[in-house]
């Protein structure tokens, strides 16, 4: 039966077979997942001890995966040096080198020689040489090390070299003890990676010593290594069977709605032939709406592809918004919608083409085009609005900012933020252009057309500028309005009076979308950037007292009970600074990331070590004095220091172990009130996150503060005069007290918000933004485009590579493809080498300055040597302090002093030397070396070099990391202009090359078509050109060549028919004499017999009668010939496909201007003709048509009973009403040149196959010719 | 033809006006119906919304951008319209068990809360810190951070 069912389904049809698999496939997922869950549920106790078995061995698989990779690599090593380290040539410097290979990156890679000192290594020494004697396990077995920060899976092996015995290390980071939130932090965590893997939490004990948990819903296991030695402890949370439950209905729900939407795709295929074959494209338009509508409802409903998917572009904290109930909550659901909404509307659009160019419509009178005129621009205006809105939310309803990502390509949020701008922009712009073309399409096609389009023009504009100016909240600008409102037009007129494919249509909206979605994004960026000064100055007034302590309250709680700090206090040894750090980068000091210390202290209150993050100016505020602390409340204190200006919240906590307090912890959060935001936090600490203001950088803002009229205080770098500030003092305040300004500061425009607080004294806040100039917006600009460029060369690459097989290789394609790569190869070439100049320039800039500052250090110390300063670490404080420059000393390999030690003491930074410093420094003997180091993904430069203090030699350091080098521009704002500029110039030269190829190719494309045409025996054909050089010449000589072959054909027949003539009138003479000689014989006879009264008289006259009247016989014949001779030719009927004639024909006027449509709905319309009659009959037509000025052809073939009618409508002048009678007339004629036989030859020959031609309708808006020929024969059942 | 865009440019201007102070009314009406009440009342709800992880109760009470930092790593300002399904799958991963302020300052300029946010993760009972204040608005006060670590 099912076999039965299935033969139906065959084509296109196949794939409902799939879908009623799909369909089945969710009826049996909708039964067993009740029937699995009740059996999970009911064997769960039976099942537990199976799933934790299975996620023990699976955990462990993943460890040990990690583990085998550590010891092919330790073995590798091994080999490695052995192989190139020959005892002859052995050194040090060799050892270096070859431990630094690249193979071994991504570990670290340590060598220690026999006497315990390390003498190679890469990157970050894991595992100090300190920590490696004695030996915590035996050669060769992997063990965890736990550094300050890091946690280490290492291997120690032996390497015997010359008889002595060297040791190799290699280990590989398992976990970091810290996060920071910023993009930089690379996370490395075996617990993380666990839990998300196995869905339940994991936690990992790297202590062989480390205990089992005794928490029965907790389960532990011993991770042992490759030599069955204890190494650490993993636990996980055991599986509970509410949770197995959930799990597995959150697969089949996922499950479900895949299925779902792979339905939905197979039910599209099986139904896109029917679609194909709907013959009323209104109807098609229509069902594509729905189509569309309810595929986006269903996947709303059943969550697609939300549920199916991970990561950020389904996070709404990304963008989302209430708007539709949900479908647009998120990136991925905005870009599904804004996808349908793009096939929604390039259908549209579609339609509203073909609709125009059928021009097929009634004339409108003036009231009915009054009110599409009042409909088109309240419409145009409307959409415009809900573009500016879209855009708008695009910009506030998200926490992405498109213009201060530091990234020339953006994160895939972001990226597919800018391609739903993008596709919105195409989306709606084709919407627009599609209006208009509908409007422009119904004005009358008279000369003054032009002339309407351009009133409506002119109306549209000041509509546009009068609906902002009575709108409350407007959301765009006149410049926005008339801009977007001029491109519209300019490119709905260019696709109006021009011929253009649909590909370069949809090419030039998409291009008009990005120019105008990015306008739009920009505009409202500013906006954001100008509301942003709005929040700065509330945050700056609003006391947020309250939320620093919660976050101090906060983060003294948490840290206070970490296993991890308890057990740190109650070591006498611990690298408390390491401590510090982990506590700060895990609380809301480093999120939020405020200028912040955090101080562990022992027992009696004094400090042990402390990590401060800003330019923290307070430090009395540690000295609590003896507190009796007890609880586990924190204490809270604030101060204000009115002589520096800051405000103080700090806190302390005790640390209790078993009721006793083993130490303190204490935070303190320091506002600067004359700064905003942190001050010096370097970027790899930095989380980016700023409470003040989100948009811009705090940076960029002055704030200036005054009180009565006399200006207090000053946030940023200049201090303004009393005539600057004036405009303030004037200023007119709104009754929320606020007001906007703009006041010109050393030459250049900041914008600027004015809040006035009239409690007490009269004090106002000023936060001031500089204007942008032009180049600052075209960077904005470009940083976009370079993405929407790509976005819609990729598309054009897609959809060149679909139609491949179509490509004709034409002159055309050709002189396109050698404009292309002349053009673009130099193009590439020069932003390769202009973005490495470029790029090389920075390096030498910040070499440079890093240069100067090293200087400065080094005379500073040497300037030191006549003071009596002999201890060598004030003389560096002194320099560092002096000079206000960060610095780093090294003696030999050994970090001896840093102006910012707590980073070297936290393990933040190496205390080693950098080996590739210390390769090209020691052993080959530089003096100075510039280098790129990284911590994570942060990479800043680093400048080396040699000092020599009293006879003895250091390293001194200097690096970007800690000292800002200002450079002009960024490498990113140099790939963003340089990009900008040449993907810009790319579109311009794919533009231009290919209205270039075109006009180029034009006249060869014509000479082409016409050399069909003469092929096809239309000798009529002329090419009309306006040519110049040679290209007129063999235009010219071609119509010449074919102007004289008409005329040989002309007398070459003339001949003929004269020759014919002779040979017939000689074969005519010739045949008459011959029956006329019997004749006359006869009757001589005849006349003989008379008068000789011939006896059988009778017999003779019979006899002679008969001769006489075959002869006659025969002369009838001879002049049936004769007729039949000068008869016309012979039609040759045979059975013929009338669609594939009239699109063959159609394609001879391939190059004219001409757009034809044919209307047929019938599949192969079967007639006997004379099919090369019937194409001149075409021909002939169509030249008429062209010769009445018109622009577009319509063919629509349709059945009536036996025969098929042909309706051929123009867009010409039409035939004066007085001739409409006689044009079927032989020798009449309305042209200069014509013969007047065009249609009476047409008109004959349609009669010789019992066909019918007639004249529908003639106006000056057009002529309709109906044809009428009879099916085949063969084809009438 | 004479009066054709004339006509037609007072008819779009008329009707724009029509449209647009229709708008206006609309809105005008929503924003009267927002009563004003005390800050106590209003975290009060909030209180109460987190309680039953209903996320109407609470997005009422957001202003256009309000400050969010949350477990999920989540943090910046939002607007009302972002706030909405944030909160929604925070309350779909942190599972509420029970929530209440221990801490409810209301009598200074900038009212706040503080408490305990009670919740399941992936099986486990878990605690967060909660510190949510208000900003006065003109007509009722608004969230203007909200914090849950």
């Amino acid at each position: 039966m099912s076999r039965n069912i299935f033969q139906h389904f065959t084509g296109e049809k196949k794939y409902f077979s799939l879908v009623i698999l799909i369909i089945l496939l969710l009826i049996l997922s909708a039964i067993i997942s009740p029937i699995l869950i009740d059996r999970t549920k009911n064997n769960w106790n039976n099942n537990l001890p199976s799933l934790i078995v299975n996620i023990e061995n699976s955990s462990l698989d993943l460890f040990r995966s990690k583990e085998n990779d550590l010891f092919i690599k330790s073995i590798h090593l091994k080999n490695y040096i052995r192989e190139n380290l020959e005892p002859q040539n052995f050194s040090y410097r060799l050892l270096v080198k070859l431990v630094n290979d690249k193979e071994f990156e991504n570990y670290s890679a340590e060598v220690i020689a026999p006497n315990g000192r390390l003498i190679a290594w890469n990157k970050k020494v894991a595992l100090p040489p300190e920590n490696v004697f004695p030996l915590s396990s035996s050669l060769g077995e992997d063990f965890f090390y736990t550094g300050d920060l890091i946690t280490y899976l290492c291997v120690i092996d032996s390497l015997r070299i010359d008889n002595d015995n060297f040791y190799t290390i290699l280990s590989i980071p398992v976990e970091k003890h810290y996060t920071l939130q910023n993009q930089y932090f690379i996370t490395t965590s075996l617990i993380k990676e666990f839990s998300e893997k196995f869905l339940t939490e994991f936690n990992v004990d790297y202590s062989p010593f480390s205990v089992r948990t005794k928490d029965g819903r907790l389960f532990s296991y011993e991770l042992l290594n490759r030599k069955n030695n204890k190494i650490g402890e993993v636990t996980f949370a055991k599986p509970t069977p509410d949770i197995a439950t959930k799990n597995i209905q959150d697969e089949l729900s996922k499950f479900q709605s895949l299925l779902t939407a792979i339905a939905i795709i197979f039910l599209t295929l099986g139904f896109r032939g029917d679609f194909k074959k709907i013959r009323f494209n209104s109807l098609r338009l229509f069902i594509i709406i729905i189509y569309s509508i309810l595929i986006r409802a269903l996947f709303y409903l059943i969550n697609f592809p939300s549920n199916i998917l991970e990561g950020p572009i389904k996070d709404p904290s990304y963008f989302s918004s209430a708007f539709g109930s949900g479908i647009v909550k998120s990136p991925i659901e905005f870009f599904i919608t804004s996808v349908l909404l793009l096939w929604l509307c390039l259908e549209i659009f579609k339609y509203i083409i073909y609709y125009v160019e059928s021009g097929s419509k009634s004339k409108l009178n003036n009231k009915i085009i009054s009110v599409l005129l009042v409909l088109f621009i309240i419409i145009l205006l409307a959409t415009i609005r809900g573009l500016s809105s879209s855009v708008k939310s695009i910009i506030f309803d998200s926490t992405l900012r498109y213009f201060k990502e530091p990234n020339l390509i953006p994160d895939i949020p972001s990226l597919m933020m800018n391609l739903i701008l993008l596709i919105l922009g195409t989306s709606i712009i084709s919407l627009m252009i599609g209006y208009l073309l509908l409007f422009v399409s119904c004005l009358s096609n008279g000369s003054k057309k032009l002339q309407n389009i351009l009133y409506v023009f002119l109306l549209t504009q000041i509509c546009g500028v009068i609906y902002i100016f009575i709108q409350n909240e407007p959301l765009l600008t006149p410049f926005l309005s008339i801009f977007i409102i001029s491109l519209i037009f300019i490119l709905g007129y260019y696709i109006y009076y021009n011929k253009l494919n649909l590909v370069y249509i949809f090419l030039s909206v998409a291009i008009a979308g990005s120019l105008i979605s990015i306008s739009l994004l920009i505009h409202f960026n500013q906006a954001l950037e100008k509301e942003s000064l709005k929040t700065t100055a509330l945050e700056i007034n609003r006391s947020n007292d309250n939320l620093l302590r919660f976050m101090i309250t906060e983060t003294l709680m948490n840290s206070s009970k970490k296993d991890e700090v308890i057990e740190a206090l109650l070591k006498k040894k611990s690298n408390y600074s390491a401590l510090a750090f982990k506590i700060w980068s895990e609380s809301t000091l480093q999120k939020e990331c405020i200028n912040s210390s955090i101080s562990i202290l022992n027992r009696t209150q004094k400090e042990l070590a402390s990590f401060r993050v800003g330019d923290i100016i307070s430090t009395e505020s540690y000295s609590y004095g003896i507190l009796n602390l007890t609880t586990g409340s924190p204490l809270i204190f604030e101060k204000n220091d009115e002589e520096q200006n800051l405000k103080i919240i700090s806190g302390i906590i005790p640390v209790v172990n078993e009721g006793q307090i083993v130490g303190f912890i204490s935070a303190l959060i320091e506002i600067d009130n004359k700064s905003i935001g942190p001050l010096n936090v370097p970027d790899f600490l930095e989380s980016q996150k700023n409470y003040v203001n989100t948009v811009i950088d705090p940076n960029q803002l002055l704030v200036f503060r005054l009180e009565d009229t006399k200006l207090v205080n000053v946030i940023g770098d200049i201090y303004p005069s009393r005539d600057q500030i004036t405009p303030i003092l004037d200023a007119k305040y709104s009754n929320d007290n606020e007001s906007w300004v703009i006041l010109k500061i050393n030459g250049e425009d900041y914008i600027t918000y004015l809040l006035k607080d009239n409690s007490g004294s009269e004090k106002i806040t000023a936060v001031l933004l500089k204007v942008k100039d032009i180049s600052w917006n075209l960077f904005n600009f470009f940083k976009i485009f370079i993405l929407h460029s790509i976005f819609i060369l990729l598309t054009l690459c897609i959809i060149i590579f679909y139609r491949i097989k179509n490509i004709r290789y034409s002159f055309r394609t050709q002189l396109l493809i050698a404009f292309l790569l002349v053009s673009l190869i130099p193009i590439i070439l020069l932003a390769i080498y202009n973005r490495q100049v470029v790029s090389k320039r920075s390096g030498e800039a910040i070499a440079s300055e890093l240069h100067e500052r090293i200087d400065y250090i080094e005379r500073n110390i040497n300037a030191q040597k006549n003071q009596d300063n002999e201890n060598l670490r004030k003389k560096f404080e002194y320099a560092g302090s002096g000079l206000g420059i960060t610095f780093t000393v090294y003696d030999e390999s050994d970090e001896i002093y840093s102006s910012k030690e707590q980073y070297y003491n936290s393990g933040i930074f190496s205390k080693k030397l950098n080996p590739k410093i210390f390769y090209y420094l020691n052993y080959l003997n530089y003096r100075e070396y510039m280098a790129k180091e990284s911590i994570d993904d942060f990479t800043y430069n680093s400048f080396y070099k040699k000092l020599n203090i009293d006879g003895k030699n250091y390293i001194l350091e200097v690096n970007d990391a800690f000292n800002k080098v200002k450079i002009n521009l960024s490498a990113v704002e140099i790939d963003v202009f340089l990009f900008g500029i040449y993907s810009f110039a790319i579109l311009i030269i794919l533009i231009l090359s290919t209205i270039l190829a075109n006009k180029i190719s034009h006249p060869i494309r014509h000479l082409t078509q016409a050399m069909s045409s003469v092929k096809q025996g239309d000798l009529n054909v002329r090419i009309i050109n306006k040519e110049k050089g040679e290209l007129k010449d063999l235009l010219n000589g071609f119509n010449s060549m074919v102007g004289e072959l008409k005329n040989n054909q002309n007398e070459l027949a003339e001949l003929e028919r004269e020759k014919a003539w002779k040979e017939m009138a000689k074969q005519v003479a010739h045949e008459i004499k011959n029956p006329l000689t019997p004749m006359k014989l006869s009757m001589q006879q005849l006349i003989i017999s008379v008068k000789d009264k011939k006896t059988n008289f009778e017999e003779i006259f019979e006899k002679l009668s008969i001769t006489i009247l075959n002869q006659i016989e025969n002369l009838n014949q001879i002049a049936s010939e004769f007729s039949k001779f000068a008869r016309m030719p012979r039609i040759n009927l045979e059975e013929i496909d009338l669609l594939s004639v009239i699109k063959d024909t159609v394609l001879l006027f391939a190059e004219d201007n001409l757009k034809f449509e044919i209307n047929c709905n019938l599949s192969s319309p079967k007639i006997e003709a004379d099919i090369s009659q019937l194409r001149r009959l075409f021909i002939n037509l169509i030249r008429n048509s062209i010769q009445a000025s018109s622009t577009k052809i319509l063919f629509k073939i349709l059945q009536e009973d036996d025969k098929y009618l042909v309706f051929i409508t123009d867009n010409g002048k039409g035939i004066p009403r007085e001739f409409e009678n006689m044009i079927f007339e032989e020798n009449f004629t309305t042209k200069e040149k014509g013969m007047g036989i065009g249609l009476k030859l047409i008109k004959k020959y349609l009669e010789d196959i019992s066909g019918q031609i007639m004249l529908v309708e003639t106006s000056p808006a057009g002529t309709t010719f109906s044809i009428s020929i009879p099916r085949s024969s063969k084809n009438i059942v | 033809m004479k009066n054709f865009y004339p006509i037609s440019f007072i008819l779009i201007i008329g009707l724009s006006i029509c449209s647009i102070h229709a708008q206006n009314n609309v809105i005008s009406k929503f924003d009267n119906n927002t009563q004003s009440k005390s800050a106590e009342v209003i975290l009060t709800e909030i209180e109460g919304g987190i309680a039953k992880g209903n996320i109407a109760a609470i997005f009422k009470h957001l202003s256009p951008q309000t400050y969010f930092s949350l477990t999920t790593g989540i943090r910046g300002y939002f607007s009302s319209n972002q706030a909405y399904y944030i909160l929604e799958d925070f309350f779909k991963i942190y599972q509420v068990l029970s929530f209440k302020f221990h801490s409810l300052q209301t009598e200074k300029g900038n009212p706040y809360a503080t408490g305990i946010y009670f919740y399941e993760f992936k099986g486990k009972r878990e605690t967060a810190q909660v510190y949510i204040s208000l900003k006065n608005t003109g007509k009722s006060w608004k969230i203007i951070q909200i914090t849950f670590n």
